[in-house]
């Protein structure tokens, strides 16, 4: 079952960065009323000197989503605000291996429209007050 | 009924996904069709194509013949007083805003009541959402039990003399419950409001008599009960179509126009303003054609007994969970579960893999889905060319989605 590689399937079953960030400084959540159901995502984020130094979510979704997820903090955590503004939907793709329908795509995505959410990069309000 | 006979009719149904004959439970979305609907498709664009009602050329005559003919079997098929009552419309959805636009906002006014039900799909709900916004009416709710029926006692205290109209579904996209419609019309009518029934699940798979039913409007499409996408039906009683005015206007839907005024046709074409979708047309009244040709009746009996039979199996997986009423005879040929620990999204994904074609999500019910607290469900819907063998499929492919997931 190509989409269900043994990576994705431990992403899900053990995500990395999954909880709450009490000091986080930056924060988004994430509906996906666009894939048919009422999955999120909720991302925390703590940002000092221009670079994430934390990053953890907390989500109910099926296993791209929450895999998408974990694979995406992983992949923020360090970077310059800079650098995490470049992930693009091409990169959500290629941790999936090019395996996804366009239709779970949108799963894939959420995570990464809650990032841009919270970095402010797609003119929606995070809730970081 | 010779399943293995109705099956060869289908073309799509020996194709092959990922590697595995198709096993398509899908059918509450769309219904597969069969060769004799698309070849009176083909047919019409081969030989009769022209625009309807004007042309008086030998191709107008047979095409305007052909779409009221296709108008014809329809009434038939839901025993109309008169084929007058049949609007052609796109589908369920625009059938019922024609409804809420010609009737309802003529019709209501401030301080009116609208009552619907919980389980609508949203093209019975937002509709009136709307018109309850623009009109500054109040939209009531008719909650469900913990079996999937309607709260029928509750119907009572819910109408009251402001209920304008009561719009309801005959059957349910997600529970299957089959709503008593007859005795809810009985109560609006004796409150003196009318009622509209989404018949999209209904008009496929069960036998309609409209005149027996009492209701004042029926909306349903021709693409769930084997016709081309693209054509749907209202139906309404005739002196109501009478006193509505036009939901669209432009051609075909008047009959003297002058600069400054215009008077309009009368029912069913002041409704089916400019050039109507003939083709679609024709593909609905040889899909009446053929589903009266096997018998509604029929029908209904098969999937009665593939639902009871995937009611019977499913439950049997551990985890499985089915929702709606127990009994066939109150359900129609749908059954929507959950596995637990198994997101719907992630099992549909998993059995599209072995060529099995299942609905995951809120299936435009995102009301019930909240009721009945849930953010998606899984969803098997089963029409006349649907086998046991292919419940059996369902059933080893979830098991072994179950294996895949850990769970």
């Amino acid at each position: 079952m190509a989409v269900y590689r043994k990576e994705i399937l431990e992403n899900y079953q053990n995500p990395k960065n999954r909880g709450v960030l009490p000091g986080a400084n930056r924060r988004a959540k994430e509906e996906s009323p666009l894939c048919g159901c009422t999955d999120w995502v909720e991302l925390f984020l703590r940002v000092e000197d221009d670079k994430i130094k934390e990053i953890k979510f907390q989500g109910e979704g099926c296993v791209i989503s929450i895999a998408s997820a974990s694979i995406l903090t992983e992949q923020v955590k360090g970077k310059t605000l800079s650098e995490a503004s470049q992930i693009s939907e091409d990169m959500i793709r290629q941790n999936f291996g090019g395996d996804l329908t366009s239709f779970r795509e949108t799963c894939a995505f959420l995570p990464l429209q809650a990032l841009r959410t919270a970095l402010k990069l797609n003119g929606k309000k995070d809730r970081s007050d | 009924m010779n399943i293995e006979t109705i099956r060869k009719d289908f073309p799509i149904l020996s194709r092959q996904i990922n590697g595995k004959p198709l096993v398509y439970l899908d059918n509450a979305a769309t219904s597969q069709k069969p060769k004799q609907v698309i070849k009176a498709v083909s047919e019409y664009y081969r030989r009769h194509n022209a625009n309807v009602h004007r042309g008086i050329h030998t191709l107008a005559e047979e095409a305007t013949n052909l779409y009221e003919e296709a108008r014809k079997k329809v009434a038939r098929f839901i025993n109309a007083r008169s084929e007058r009552e049949v609007v052609f419309v796109r589908n369920a959805t625009e059938a019922i805003n024609l409804v809420a636009y010609a009737w309802g906002r003529k019709n209501l006014k401030r301080g009116d009541e609208i009552l619907t039900t919980v389980m609508e799909h949203h093209s019975n709900l937002v509709p009136w959402q709307i018109l309850a916004r623009e009109t500054r009416s109040t939209l009531k709710f008719l909650d469900i039990d913990e079996d999937g029926f309607l709260k029928l006692d509750d119907l009572e205290k819910l109408l009251t003399p402001k209920t304008k109209l009561v719009a309801v579904t005959w059957v349910s996209n997600v529970l299957g419950t089959i709503n008593p419609v007859r005795e809810i019309t009985k109560a609006a009518h004796a409150n003196g409001a009318l009622v509209l029934v989404d018949g999209a699940q209904r008009a496929p798979h069960m036998p309609i008599d409209v005149q027996k039913e009492g209701f004042d409007f029926l909306a349903f499409t021709g693409h769930k009960m084997l016709a081309p996408m693209g054509v749907g039906v209202l139906w309404g009683r005739e002196e109501l179509l009478e006193k509505m005015s036009p939901f669209l206007f432009g051609g075909d839907m008047i009959r003297e126009v002058s600069l400054k005024k215009t008077t309009f046709n009368t029912p069913p074409w002041k409704f089916e303003a400019g050039t109507p979708n003939v083709g679609g047309a024709v593909g609905l009244g040889a899909a009446v054609d053929y589903l009266l040709g096997i018998g509604m009746e029929k029908i209904r009996v098969h999937e009665g007994v593939l639902t009871q039979y995937a009611l019977l199996k499913l439950r049997k997986i551990k985890g499985l969970k089915t929702f709606g009423p127990e009994k066939v005879e109150e359900r129609g040929g749908v059954v929507a579960f959950t596995v637990e620990g198994i997101h719907p999204h992630d099992l549909a994904t998993a059995l599209d893999q072995d060529g099995i074609a299942i609905r995951s999500g809120h299936h435009c019910a995102m009301p019930l889905h909240q009721r009945l607290g849930l953010t998606a469900t899984a969803r098997a819907s089963f029409y006349l060319y649907n086998t046991k063998k292919e419940i059996d499929f369902l059933v080893e492919g979830i098991e072994k989605a179950k294996k895949l997931f850990g769970k």
